[in-house]
């Protein structure tokens, strides 16, 4: 309990980093910046893994379910109520400080190395970049141990926009090989996110003014939620709008937007934009998983328990769709980045949908797990395009005469391919385009090494990874309510689980073809042949995070499979608590069930294919399916959808605005205004300088010419001056003898 | 009179010690004059005289610590008097056959005897370079300095009419011959005969004052006068006041003159002529100890007469609220026409005479109020002047020429930011300009009038008063202002030729003192004002 009591500290250390670095001259020092923030971090990581450790047992146990330790102080006084700032440590945040301060701890050091730190490409930002990625941990953690749902909503919108600030971090870089600006990417990420955080915003109030608190375990109380299912209310005295469904779909439509589900999902691809570290800490592993563990706080929300309502269908629905629907983009994929971009949101999509079945422990296991291995993979291939950048560099980088030399090498090279993506790019190629890759196992071998853990624990290689375990788990529960007939019969849980298999056997396709493209066969390019491997900054958090992503499976092993010193679903029990708060039943993990493992066996057979169709292949073969695959490689044309049915209304409506602002009706009238003042002005004008001033003046001109007077009265005689003594005098008296 | 212990004697004797001792310091200085070598330079004099008034204010410490009472006491004081061995006396006595009051009114005698120690030392440390720039080192200054010190304390104390005159004569002789001292300067010559002149008839007036006051009454004792004519009144037979159904002319007669005589020293209008040629004429240093300390201890006089002719309240009343309109009108408007800063000053205090004389008004209505506020707006009224004047001298020092006339600012903010920026903290505070110490001075001092014209109907007019206080200091930031205005926003002259460019120097530690000193005690008060009325209080 000693550490617990400190948990307020958590996210003040990287506040103080941010603080420190954006306020004192620290920043002027690159490596006093990042070693601050580092510093800070590693604190807050210890911190954390102290409560962790050492307060677990007691925070879970000792306190009873439906009184975690949640410490608050009063905050903003709001008439007779008075909003609290206050922390929650129960299971779930548990979870969370186990991972993601950790995480965030890796991807700080690996940021060191993949700015370049101690060379002379050192990135010129480098200590904002530190600053802000600081103020985005301290977002996270207050985050995940806020207690109150406003303060959650703060530290929700702090990662909003340093997550703005970070993807668009490179603000001055055009729309280099087809990928959207950073600039723009910083825009539409935000503004898309915003349309979920309106919502979720919306459903907060709501949910203030029906149950009168933002206290997440005084809200959502049994009671709360039984009278909340009664109550319903009225939109212009038209529709009765029952009220905890409304609640409950517009939170979690702040989390479609923060976790990239469908159809909000459209900013995370293009946020790939900022740094690569950014894009592993914010846009994989922590926080796109803020959506995830905002459902999972409010699940109470959802009723899972007794079948399940409608709206928690929604969610399942939503999840698996979602799931399987990026994973068809991230087949088609030619940025190394963006298959992982794609494959995060299908990752997304089924801790969304194992939610959506009420498996509050499954979900939260596979963002663990996920964050993990998902970081390793977005740091791994940065560290890929780290390299080839190196080999861009190296050719590119020794003046003129070389430069004619390498063309006609790069000619020779390119020719082969047909890929559109893959073409020259004011004379260089794109460091990212997996077409440009290949070999990359020869020069790289830390990074290829741990990229494949990673691969293997996206694609759910069974047993010894940590992706497996917990799909499996996902892929359990749909089955498992299938099998009971619950929601609808049995039908949801059976369209999520054929959703999620079939995305299942996806992810481990694309995941061989990812391998396969960047890292197998021979080098296509002579840049790739030039990579070489990456400071041990960027690799030794590789390695360390490669471990995780395996071990961290085991962190929930289901019952009959027993591994000596491992007790088995360890995660469940900790998190028995908020699964007892939202389920109204104790947690019982499921048994392992064989026929469900095949399922990843079979994906292992998907991610062979992968790799060997597409090692030290020159192009595409899936081309042959025509028009699917370009709809695929257009990303079902979601980007043009929108362009049409939002962007260009929008704007549309905007111009009419304008007109109806500019030339039809408020400005004349603004104009007609400001005419009629100018008369009026210039009215009283002429009253002030002719009478006003008239009389000011009249009054200066009295008193300078009563100071000439006084003068002449002074006039240095002693005879005078005592006239006027004796005048004074008799003045005097005769005042007194009237 | 009972027979008195040795150690009240003793207690007696240390209360008195602070006029005592500050003569006995003006004698040593007079003879170290003959002793020390008239070549060397003249600093020993300066050196002391500063020490005596700085052992004067231990004294005054040690007065402060015998009569503030204990149950007001804070940790610090009660340590104080136990390191000092002092003990409180619980109710002050008259002291020197009746003659001396050490603590008057509200304290008011015994804070402005600190008031004047410090006015006096203050001038001690500016005078050295000012007189040697004009070659005026001779060691009775200071003597007669100390004298005239010693008048204000006895002035401030007295409670007979007597001594008030031998202390008013004590004060007024050698500020006579301060102010001749600058001769053969003419200007210094004439002011000096002027202010001779002047000062004798209106000393005239005021023995003719004490004179009839005695005839009428039978004593000169104000404590007396007072309780024989609130006597008059209660007896329901009225003997001295009125004779036949009218006013007895021997008392208001003696009263109109005593008015006149102390008018004329805290200049008064109408006897207020003499202030501009005698304070210009006069050299700077001693205009400086004129404008502070006589009009502080002029104005202590002033209340004490007027809390002895207490009973006649509505007959003075009226004739002190014209002669306040009268000092403020004149001075205020007599200053804007000033271009000399020396007579600005002198005009400025005059206003400043009628700013105190408005807040007097409403003297017996509520004591309790205006005396302690108006012993605040006298300290800080003496602050504000003396660290003007001391700036001014800083600034001789550094730029190595006189500067009175309005011209000779220009361009001195950018030469010597520091001190010009000094010069117009004081003149705004002068000004009134919140949140100066002047501003709160001259707030809680008309916040006392307002109340006792609201006390009571028949005295309503009494706020038309502070109206008319409040519209004519606004008139007043026209010419503080155009100092400072000359100093930042005009440029200097044009140096004729190269030789007068030179290093500004740095004051020497005298003068730097001095302006420090008064500077901090200005913002100390401006930015605390009531932990210190609460001192008064």
């Amino acid at each position: 309990m000693q550490y617990a009591q400190l948990a307020w500290l958590i996210p003040l250390f990287p506040l103080l980093a941010f603080a420190t670095i954006i306020l004192t001259p620290i920043k002027h020092n690159k490596m006093l910046s990042s070693g601050l923030a580092i510093l800070m971090m590693v604190f807050s990581w210890g911190l954390s893994w102290a409560i962790f450790f050492v307060d677990q047992k007691f925070l879970l146990h000792e306190m009873e379910a439906r009184h975690p330790y949640s410490p608050a102080i009063d905050w903003l006084p709001t008439g007779t109520t008075v909003f609290q700032m206050s922390l929650l440590i129960d299971g779930l945040a548990l979870a969370m400080l186990f991972m993601v301060p950790f995480v965030v701890t890796m991807i700080f050091i690996y940021s060191t190395g993949y700015h370049n730190l101690g060379t002379p490409n050192v990135e010129p930002r480098y200590s904002r970049f530190f600053a802000y990625v600081s103020l985005f941990a301290a977002g996270m953690l207050t985050l995940a141990i806020s207690g109150n749902m406003l303060l959650f909503f703060i530290a929700w919108e702090i990662m909003g926009l340093c997550s703005y600030l970070l993807i668009g971090f490179w603000f001055e870089k055009g729309d280099e090989f087809g990928r959207l600006s950073p600039r723009l990417s910083a825009l539409k990420a935000f503004l898309t996110t915003r349309v979920g955080d309106v919502l979720f915003f919306a459903g907060l109030m709501l949910l203030y003014a029906q149950v009168g608190t933002l206290n997440i375990h005084e809200a959502l109380t049994h009671e709360n939620i039984e009278a909340m299912k009664e109550a319903s209310f009225g939109i212009a005295g038209l529709f009765a709008v029952p009220v905890l469904p409304m609640i409950a779909l517009l939170i979690f439509g702040g989390a479609v937007g923060k976790s990239a589900q469908f159809p909000l999902h459209v900013w995370l691809p293009d946020a790939m934009a900022g740094p690569t570290p950014v894009s592993a800490m914010i846009h994989a592993a922590t926080m796109v998983a803020a959506g995830v563990f905002l459902v999972a706080r409010m699940l109470p929300l959802f009723e899972p328990l007794h079948g399940g309502s409608d709206h928690l269908m929604v969610v399942a629905l939503i999840g698996a769709f979602t799931a399987f629907y990026a994973s068809t983009i991230a087949v088609a994929q030619n940025d190394v980045k963006g298959v992982l971009a794609y494959s995060t949101i299908s990752q997304l999509g089924y801790m969304i949908a194992a939610l959506g079945l009420g498996g509050l422990v499954a979900g939260v296991f596979h963002m663990l797990t996920h964050a993990f291995f998902k970081a390793l993979l977005f740091m791994a291939s940065g560290s890929v395009i780290h390299g080839m950048e190196h080999g861009v560099h190296h050719l590119h980088g020794h003046g003129e005469h070389d430069e004619h030399k390498v063309h006609a090498e790069h000619g020779v090279a390119a020719e082969p391919k047909q890929h559109a993506h893959a073409d020259d790019h004011h004379g260089h190629i794109d460091p990212q385009n997996m077409w440009n890759m290949g070999g990359l196992q020869k020069h790289m071998p830390i990074t290829f090494w741990t990229f494949m853990i990673g691969g293997a624990a996206l694609a759910g290689f069974p047993f010894i990874t940590a992706g497996f375990w917990s799909k499996d788990e996902i892929l359990g529960e749909a089955f498992h309510l299938w099998q009971k007939g619950e929601m609808m019969g049995g039908l949801v849980p059976l369209i999520v689980f054929v959703l999620l298999t079939l995305t299942a056997f996806l992810t481990a396709f694309y995941t061989g073809r990812q391998l396969g493209l960047t890292f197998f066969g021979a080098e296509r390019t002579e840049e790739a042949k030039h990579a070489h491997e990456s400071p041990p900054a960027m690799t030794i958090p590789l390695i360390v995070l490669s471990i995780f992503a395996i071990l961290a499976g085991f962190a929930n092993i289901p019952e009959g499979i027993t591994i000596p010193g491992i007790p088995g679903h360890y995660l469940g029990h900790m998190l028995e608590n908020v699964h007892l708060a939202a389920n109204e039943e104790a947690y019982h993990g499921l048994p392992f069930d064989w026929r469900l493992a095949l399922i990843s066996v079979a994906g292992v057979g998907f991610m062979a294919l992968g790799i060997f169709a597409y090692r030290g292949r020159a192009s595409e073969p899936l081309k042959a399916l025509g028009p699917l695959w370009t709809a695929m490689e257009r990303k079902w044309y979601m980007d043009e959808i929108y362009q049409f049915l939002v962007i260009r209304p929008a704007v549309a409506f905007s111009q009419f605005l304008y007109k109806v602002d500019g030339s039809w009706l408020i400005d004349p009238m603004v104009n007609n205004v400001g005419k009629l003042g100018r008369n009026w002005g210039q009215a009283s004008a002429w009253v002030d300088r002719n009478l006003v001033d008239g009389t000011v003046n009249l009054v200066g001109i009295i008193a300078n010419e009563s100071s000439e007077g006084l003068k002449r009265l002074q006039t240095g005689r002693i005879q005078n001056y005592l006239v006027i003594l004796l005048g004074g005098l008799l003045f005097l008296a005769g005042l007194f003898f009237r | 009179m009972p027979p008195m212990s040795l150690q009240e004697l003793g207690t007696m004797a240390r209360l008195m010690s602070m006029p005592i001792f500050l003569a006995f310091v003006g004698l040593v200085v007079l003879l170290s004059d003959l002793i020390f070598n008239r070549d060397d330079e003249r600093r020993w004099p300066a050196y002391l005289t500063i020490a005596g008034l700085i052992g004067s204010l231990f004294l005054w410490v040690q007065s402060w610590l015998v009569y503030n009472l204990p149950e007001t006491d804070n940790a610090f004081f009660a340590k104080a008097r136990e390191l000092l061995r002092v003990e409180a006396l619980p109710q002050p006595e008259l002291l020197f056959g009746g003659m001396y009051d050490p603590v008057g009114f509200f304290k008011l005698t015994l804070l402005c005897n600190l008031i004047i120690v410090i006015v006096a030392l203050v001038v001690t440390l500016i005078a050295p370079g000012y007189l040697e720039r004009r070659d005026l080192q001779r060691g009775e200054f200071y003597a007669l300095l100390l004298f005239a010190t010693v008048g204000l304390i006895l002035m401030v104390g007295s409670t007979h009419l007597i001594l008030t005159f031998l202390a008013l004569e004590l004060l007024s002789i050698p500020l006579y011959i301060l102010a001749g001292f600058a001769r053969p300067d003419l200007r210094s010559e004439e002011s000096a005969l002027k202010y001779f002149l002047l000062g004798s008839f209106a000393s005239a007036f005021l023995l003719y004052g004490i004179a009839l006051v005695y005839g009428a009454t039978g004593t000169m004792n104000l404590y007396e006068i007072r309780a024989i004519l609130a006597g008059d009144i209660q007896s329901g037979a009225p003997q001295i006041l009125l004779v036949n159904g009218q006013n007895n002319l021997m008392v208001l007669g003696g009263l109109t003159m005593l008015l006149v005589g102390v008018g004329f020293k805290i200049s008064l209008v109408p006897f207020h002529q003499w202030t501009p040629d005698v304070y210009e004429g006069a050299p700077t240093v001693v205009t400086a100890f004129m404008v502070a300390g006589t009009k502080v201890a002029g104005f202590v006089m002033l209340v004490n007469i007027l809390v002895a002719f207490i009973v006649l309240y509505e007959w003075w009343w009226p004739l002190i609220a014209i002669i306040a309109v009268l000092t403020m009108l004149v001075g205020n408007i007599g200053a804007i026409r000033q271009r000399n800063i020396k007579r600005m000053l002198a005009y400025s205090s005059i206003a400043h005479a009628g700013y105190m004389l408005v807040g007097l008004v409403g003297l017996p209505v509520f004591p309790n109020i205006i005396l302690p506020t108006l012993s605040l707006y006298l300290g800080v009224y003496a602050l504000m002047n003396l660290g003007a004047f001391a700036v001014l001298m800083a600034l001789e020092e550094a730029t190595d020429r006189e500067i009175v006339e309005l011209e000779d600012f220009a361009g001195l903010g950018r030469a010597h930011p520091v001190l010009a920026l000094l010069l117009g903290f004081f003149l705004l505070s002068l000004a009134g300009f919140p949140p100066t110490a002047g501003y709160f001075a001259k707030f809680f001092l008309f916040t006392g009038t307002i109340l006792s014209a609201q006390r009571d109907p028949s005295l309503a007019l009494q706020q038309w008063l502070v109206v008319a206080a409040v519209v004519l200091s606004v008139i007043s930031l026209f010419y503080y202002a155009r100092y400072i205005i000359a100093m930042f926003m005009t440029a200097a002259p044009a140096v004729e030729d190269d030789e007068e460019e030179f290093e500004p120097e740095r004051p020497s530690w005298m003068v730097g003192t001095a302006v420090a000193v008064t500077a901090m005690l200005v913002l100390l008060i401006g930015l605390f004002p009531n932990p210190l009325l609460a001192l008064f209080q």
